[in-house]
């Protein structure tokens, strides 16, 4: 409007042209507007160029350190290519038009080293996304693969460049499990983001990202979109798998409240109805001696015979109690409740671990022996090997409790194999973790 | 003899004071737990201290570490104690540390005032003492053959005796035999048993103990 304008008040002949046409938009032959109306058309231009360089400096300092890095180039050719407009714009204000002079052919060369910069760096910058672009697409193909948990995690986090990149899925109950089941702590420092990732208003998955990722969240958008049907299918997998863990876990729970229980039940057995028996004993003990020899010979016979039934009462107690838990194992470990074992089975013991290990893992081992045993002699070793306690016990037949022996070890995440001995017998495998 | 009885449970505790006392021991202090029980050892410097295996807070074995403590402390006093464990684990970690002055006796035995007074006795004169029934099911205990059945019912019964913690003069006396017969059993077994020669009664029923319980 500003370049116009001038042309209502430009007369060429005034200006000494006669050979030119008539100006067909001239309204009126005025010269003094027409230097008026050219400055304030490059006063407007040179402003134009300052606010624009203005805005760029301050959207690129207010931007992260990572989106700093990207347009650097792009903002420092276009604040050059800027500048030298606006100084050709402040050296032509005294004229009133944009000469043609040695200074302004100099700025106009700068101006066009300063376009071709601007043009290879937005260029460059066309190029990068053009390569996540084809990272993002080189996922979407492999996904159409199933992928292994985890893979879908390492896409995402290479597309997106933030090798710490996680994905939480929601279970429900405010629970968030990774792609195997295993609980998401969404706990973070101030340098990471969550973006949840929404279909259909309900939260498919969390990325725990770079918290500078949030300057682009297109990409995300876009990264999120593309995988959305391998990210929903990995939620349902990792659900179906913490939903496992959870069984496992209560399964765990429901074995060791049952051990716990046999255990305190063993402890009251002793220091209840054993100690009560011991104190009546001792009763009837006094009570006999205070008979003294002479006098009541039936009394005493009876006193003598309560006592001995109450001194068998006492070891059936121990026997009964021992069978419930055995004390040995909680107070000195597994090594030596097994040697305590073997002091009255027919047992023979190869290996043995010497530290303590969780007590639902000892009472595994321990009743895995116990239970071998009692289908005839038996020969066993327990060894920890990496974290993994093995089992061996030869013996003449599967133990009768061969289904509650799998799933005690099962529930601790150990195995249990039954193979055939070259001795004709069971040989019985368990690998339990104990890490 | 004057001696200490702790035991949490206050009907076998008293019962086992009267019983004692009847039978004309010193009953000079009753203790409910292992630090009352240190506590009066060292105001009374008993003979020997009776204590039941199992104590507050844990009932676990605290008697075997109040025991222990004794021991260390006042290597004079004896100590008996009381268990309802029949597993020799527990009476060998009794001896480990100082197999003389000490005995391990199941509960279900302390009404018997001979057995009771008996075992005292032989704490107080610096023997060990250890319950009959763990040695017979050490000794019944089943193995492959091996150096134990080489010995005859004689010196089987001997080895028993042995690992109760009894003395030659002491196992002479409950076998009818002559000292010199005994010397020659205990001899013979060791050679067999591929033991020490001639270690003395204390660290010998450590080793007899040790050869039963694991048959090395």
């Amino acid at each position: 409007m500003l370049g116009l304008l001038p042309a209502l008040v430009y007369d060429p002949a005034t200006f000494g042209c006669s050979r030119c046409a008539d100006n067909l938009l001239l309204v009126a032959d005025e010269p003094g507007r027409f230097d008026d109306l050219g400055r304030l058309g490059i006063r407007f231009g040179l402003a134009w160029s300052l606010l624009l360089i203005a805005v760029a400096v301050w959207r690129a300092v207010r931007s992260s350190r990572t989106r700093q890095r990207v347009v650097a180039l792009v903002v420092l050719a276009g604040c050059a290519y800027l500048g030298l407009v606006a100084a050709a714009f402040a050296t032509s204000l005294e004229r009133a038009f944009v000469g043609s002079g040695d200074l302004e052919r100099r700025l106009w060369l700068g101006q066009a080293v300063a376009l071709t910069t601007l043009a290879v760096a937005v260029g460059w910058s066309l190029l990068r996304a053009r390569r996540t672009r084809s990272s993002l697409a080189r996922l979407v193909v492999e996904l159409g693969e199933s992928p292994p948990p985890g893979r879908l995690r390492e896409g995402i986090a290479e597309t997106l460049a933030d090798p710490a990149l996680e994905i939480a899925y929601p279970i429900g109950e405010g629970r968030y499990v990774d792609a195997r089941g295993r609980p998401v702590d969404l706990a973070r420092g101030d340098d990471r983001a969550a973006t949840p990732l929404v279909r259909e208003g309900r939260t498919v998955a969390l990325l725990l990202h770079r918290a500078d990722l949030l300057d682009n969240p297109e990409l995300i958008e876009e990264v999120a979109s593309a995988a959305r049907l391998a990210l929903e299918n990995e939620r349902l997998q990792a659900e179906a798998r913490a939903r496992l863990e959870d069984i496992r876990l209560s399964r765990t729970r429901i074995i060791e409240a049952g051990d716990a229980e046999r255990r305190r039940l063993e402890r009251d057995l002793h220091d209840g109805a054993q100690q009560r028996l011991v104190g009546l004993s001792l009763a009837l003990r006094l009570m006999r001696s205070h008979l003294g020899t002479d006098d009541g010979g039936d009394l005493a016979v009876r006193l003598d015979t309560a006592e001995s039934e109450i001194r068998r009462a006492i070891v059936e107690l121990r026997d009964v109690a021992h069978g419930i838990h055995p004390a040995v194992l909680t107070d000195e470990g597994l090594a030596a409740a097994l040697e305590a074992f073997a002091e009255e089975a027919d047992v023979r013991l190869a290996a043995l671990p010497q530290e303590r290990l969780p007590a639902a893992v000892e009472t595994a081992a321990y009743i895995l022996v116990a239970e071998a045993s009692k289908r005839g002699a038996a020969s066993a070793s327990v060894e920890r090997r990496d974290g993994v306690l093995v089992v061996e016990v030869e013996t003449d037949a599967a133990p009768e409790t061969l289904v509650e022996l799998q799933d005690r070890i099962g529930a601790l995440d150990g195995r249990l194999r039954v193979e055939r001995a070259p001795s004709g017998g069971v040989r019985l495998h368990a690998e339990i973790p104990c890490a | 003899m004057r001696v200490v009885v702790a035991d949490d449970s206050m009907i076998v505790r008293e019962g086992l004071a009267r019983l004692l006392a009847d039978a004309g021991f010193a009953v000079v202090g009753k203790a409910e737990t292992a630090q009352e029980l240190l506590r009066r050892v060292e105001l009374t410097s008993p003979d020997v201290a009776i204590v039941d295996i199992k104590m507050p807070p844990t009932y676990t074995d605290e008697g075997i570490a109040a025991a222990q403590q004794i021991r260390r402390s006042h290597p004079a006093i004896g100590v008996l104690v009381l268990s309802q464990y029949l597993e020799s684990r527990y009476a060998m970690r009794l001896l480990e540390e100082a197999p003389e002055r000490v005995g391990y006796l199941l509960k279900d035995r302390v009404s018997d005032i001979a057995v009771l007074a008996d075992a005292l006795k032989r704490i107080d004169e610096g023997e060990c003492v250890i319950d009959p029934t763990i040695v017979t099911r050490l000794l019944k205990r089943s193995r492959e053959r091996g150096p134990l059945d080489e010995l005859t019912r004689r010196e089987r019964e001997v080895l028993g005796l042995m690992a109760e913690g009894r003395s030659n003069s002491a196992i002479s006396q409950t076998l009818f035999l002559s000292p010199k017969t005994v010397e020659a059993n205990v001899g013979q077994i060791l050679r067999k048993l591929d033991l020490p020669p001639s270690p003395d009664d204390h660290r010998r029923v450590l080793a007899v103990l040790e050869y039963l319980r694991t048959g090395a």
